[in-house]
């Protein structure tokens, strides 16, 4: 890999200014090692593309397969940043179309819809793990996930998939001082959730909401806005941004109305309390509830 | 048919906090969002602070139409 980062070097700083989390990346290449060859199911984003820089370190290339389920749940733009990202750190990529959308299980899109999706990603790469021969399928999960509402967890385990990062206790936090260390574009990468995570629960998840979620978040970055959900929740658009974007909005707000409008919503809805992660979660109580 | 009593609580709160003008709505598949309408975006952060409250009435999300804003 050559990201202008000599990771000798990089290493030995990180051992004067960081023992302990130099020690956890040790411990991460150790492991990786131990599992001879690997299969990584890859997003391009800030946890998969330290995991997928660590196995190449530890691994050499021809033991290491970075892959990356499409579908319409994945916007393009994640994609092609995937593969930037692929390209940079020398990585061997690979493609494989995913289709959870024909699960009836994953449509209806309940609170645990990340299991459906992983199930279908996590056998479509056993299935090319053994196809070429790779020992072990591996998650980008880190030891701060198993703290958040994450069903996608339970596929990964029941499939027998490891997560170097979270075994060896690496938080997003870490991850993200590693990934800046080695000189990896994705070290101040926002999260990237699926679309299907702009659907509440309940509401079922059809190629056509994803497009229009997709089409209205590409209009808003259009724009300038940067840190942003488009919330889908039938004809309606619940916008949510961050402090800095609600700072600047004025001036644009007709152009906010119309680029969403333009993308098959009626309504436009500017979320009061903005950006938060996880904000479909706190709708979970009240879909449970009994209605009256 | 009679209004959801969420939301004349809804409606009192906006008025009480000196949005008179305010008109208040539902929206959502699960009816889980106020809507507010004829209110501009300066009036953001004072409809912000009473987020906490209104979603205790029995809502998810507290929102401005911003659909058709003035030029």
């Amino acid at each position: 890999m050559d990201t202008g980062f000599p990771t000798g070097q990089v290493l030995a700083d990180l051992e004067c200014s960081d023992p302990r989390l130099a020690e956890k990346y040790h411990l991460l290449l150790g492991r990786l090692r131990e599992l001879g060859s690997v299969c990584i199911g890859y997003s391009g984003g800030v946890d998969s593309a330290l995991l997928a820089q660590a196995a190449l370190l530890a691994l050499g290339s021809g033991r290491v397969l970075a892959v990356t389920g499409v579908s319409a749940s994945v916007p393009e733009s994640q994609l092609q940043s995937a593969r930037d990202c692929a390209r940079l750190l020398g990585l061997p990529h690979l493609e494989v179309g995913t289709d959870e959308l024909s699960d009836p299980n994953y449509a209806a899109n309940p609170s645990n819809r990340c299991y459906f999706c992983k199930s279908e990603l996590w056998s479509q790469l056993q299935r090319v793990a053994t196809e070429r021969g790779l020992a072990w399928v591996l998650d980008g999960s880190n030891a701060d996930d198993v703290r958040e509402h994450r069903p996608g967890l339970r596929a990964a385990s029941e499939q027998a998939v490891r997560a170097p990062l979270l075994e060896v206790g690496l938080t997003k936090a870490e991850i993200r001082t590693l990934s800046h260390a080695f000189g990896l574009p994705t070290w101040d990468q926002r999260a990237a959730p699926c679309l299907a995570s702009r659907l509440p629960y309940g509401l079922a998840v059809t190629p056509e909401r994803l497009r229009q979620v997709e089409a209205a978040e590409a209009a808003l970055r259009a724009l300038g806005l940067r840190e942003l959900r488009v919330r889908h929740h039938g004809d309606a658009a619940r916008l949510e941004l961050g402090t800095a974007e609600l700072g600047r909005l004025t001036p644009i707000l007709p152009a906010v109305a119309a680029g969403v409008r333009a993308a098959g919503f009626e309504r436009v809805l500017l979320d009061v309390e903005g950006y938060r992660r996880g904000a479909l979660n706190e709708s979970l109580t009240q879909l449970q509830a009994p209605r009256a | 048919m009679s209004e959801d009593p969420r939301l004349r609580a809804a409606r009192s709160m906006l008025h009480d906090a000196g949005f008179p003008a305010a008109r208040v709505a539902v929206a959502g598949h699960d009816r889980g969002i106020v809507v507010v309408s004829h209110l501009d975006l300066a009036s953001l952060p004072a409809i912000a602070a009473l987020a906490p409250g209104i979603k205790a009435l029995g809502f998810s999300y507290l929102t401005l139409d911003i659909t058709e804003p003035a030029q």
